[in-house]
């Protein structure tokens, strides 16, 4: 696996590439990198060219100009793809990642080969409203001289299931890396509204879900309101599953691809 | 200011540059990256091709393949100026950075122009009669905690060398989190030089730089007088974090330097 830099009009993106063949566009969730799919990345490159960019204001790219709409993210992916001259793709996305998929998809069909949606879901008009306060995982984090914001971040990373510190600490690095603005893209992802968009996706559409994801009770409507989709639950799979079942995820990416 | 990485043979190595001209390497401290010398290149840039790289295991670049020494690094940044076609170039070196550029300046002359070692090393013998204490623990293994107490002491690190906007800590803070249980291993090869047996080896012009809150400051006379024909500046006022601080101050020194004619 290699990691570059490509140029896109706001700055610098940086990402991750490995294997060859069709392109898998791979897109991080928020407050997260391409350093999440470091080990599905290994898996895909036996078959494919995986290439998992970070979005502006995460990993080691350059910082967003203002803070980014879900579809000024997507236009960001597709000014990734023409540096890179990929004409066309499978694009895969998990959380916030699913909803700029799925914008890329609406948007450039003519760039999409297949959709993989990870994780994804909405909120229902009366949840939307109990919204209007940010829950307390996303408020900003200031910094502070006597470090206190780093267990802030330490406490957000720790409240999606239990894993080995290893991947702990790779959340929490996305964290330190996105710094205060960071949450800008849950702020992005919240204020997105994805039911409506779902009926207008013209490709194939995988809903990867897992039992343990936060969006598990929508997974089968989500599924139903996408024209060509298929739907596969992964047991047992947590918030992190690409970092924490990476065989499974590849190989239901894989599956669907073929 | 663009970033890239280069391959060399043991990995990828990280870097930053900004600027075209003649060629200036900028070689970080111990726990650290490229980053801390941002703002300078944006100075520095103006006159100097800059070119500053993450030593492996440090900030973005791979890892090292096993604990690596001074004379290791050195020869990573010869690797590095091979890939980059870089015949020669002036180094800059901060601590860590310092000796790295020092070896390289003794292990490969025809590689090196001028060299600025800043806050480099030296430990002066008892009999010395200059007092020198290196903090408590700020260098011994850090292992991942559940708990996330790791955090804490990797930020009391950061915090033990002055006082500093928030900002800064944060960035140095950032370094240690990249760098990772082996982050250590930088410090652990810094120890592992012998400034007196090496530093009259140096052939080319060099300035001593030393800043007067730098816990080396006590000795830079001692470290000018190893180096023949070396320069000293001091820089008033500057902390450890000299680079991040006070990016004009040290720029200008260099400039100054690099401008002039001759040792």
């Amino acid at each position: 696996m290699k990691r570059a830099y490509a140029d896109i009009p706001e700055g610098q993106i940086h990402y991750r590439i490995e294997g060859e063949g069709e392109y898998i566009i791979m897109l991080h969730m928020a407050v997260s990198s391409s350093d999440e799919y470091t080990r599905v990345i290994h898996l895909l490159s036996k078959k494919y060219c995986a290439v998992a960019m970070d979005y502006l204001g995460q990993g080691d790219s350059d910082p967003a100009p203002h803070q980014y709409s879900i579809l000024e993210h997507a236009r960001t992916v597709i000014s990734f793809m023409d540096a890179l001259g990929i004409k066309k793709a499978n694009v895969v996305g998990q959380f916030n990642g699913a909803m700029i998929a799925t914008e890329v998809a609406i948007n450039w069909p003519e760039r999409v080969h297949k959709l993989v949606m990870a994780g994804t879901g909405f909120w229902e008009e009366s949840e939307a409203k109990a919204l209007n306060e940010p829950p307390d995982f996303t408020k900003r984090v200031e910094l502070k001289k006597d470090g206190s914001h780093l267990f802030e971040w330490w406490r957000r990373t720790c409240l999606w299931g239990d894993y080995p510190v290893e991947i702990l600490e790779e959340r929490f690095l996305e964290y330190a890396k996105a710094g205060p603005r960071g949450e800008e893209t849950h702020w992005a992802g919240a204020v997105y509204d994805l039911k409506p968009r779902l009926p207008l996706i013209p490709c194939p559409t995988l809903v990867l879900d897992a039992t343990h994801y936060p969006f598990h009770y929508l997974a089968k409507d989500v599924h139903k309101l996408i024209p060509n989709a298929k739907l596969f639950t992964i047991e047992n799979g947590p918030m992190y599953l690409d970092r924490a079942m990476p065989n499974e995820f590849a190989g239901a990416v894989m599956n669907f691809l073929k | 200011m663009k970033r890239a990485y280069a391959d060399i043979p043991e990995g990828q190595m990280h870097y930053r540059t900004e600027g075209s001209g003649e060629l200036l390497l900028l070689l970080h401290m111990a726990v650290s990256s490229s980053d801390e010398f941002t703002g300078m290149m944006h100075i520095l840039s103006k006159k100097y091709c800059t070119i500053a790289p993450d030593f492996l295991g440090a900030g973005d670049s791979d890892p090292s393949p096993r604990k690596y020494n001074v004379i290791d690094h050195a020869r990573t940044i010869a690797s590095l100026m091979d890939v980059l076609k870089i015949k020669k170039a002036n180094i800059v070196g901060h601590h860590l950075g310092s000796i790295v550029a020092a070896e390289l300046a003794i292990k490969r002359p025809e590689r090196v122009k001028k060299l600025v070692l800043s806050g480099i090393g030296y430990r002066p013998e008892t009999d010395e009669g200059i007092p020198f204490e290196d903090p408590p623990n700020f260098m011994g293994a850090v292992e991942l905690k559940k708990d996330g107490s790791h955090l804490m002491e990797w930020w009391r690190r950061t915090c033990l060398w002055g006082d500093y906007p928030v900002e800064i800590l944060e960035e140095r803070f950032v370094e240690y989190a990249k760098a990772g249980p082996r982050g250590e291993e930088a410090h652990w090869a810094a120890m592992d030089f012998n400034p007196k047996a090496r530093l009259p080896l140096i052939k080319c012009p060099t300035l001593v730089v030393s800043a007067t809150y730098d816990p080396f400051f006590s000795v830079a006379e001692n470290v000018k007088s190893f180096i023949p024909g070396s320069k000293l500046k001091i820089i008033e006022n500057g902390p450890i974090y000299l680079d991040r601080a006070m990016p004009k101050e040290f720029a200008g020194t260099i400039l100054e330097f690099l401008n002039s004619s001759g040792k």
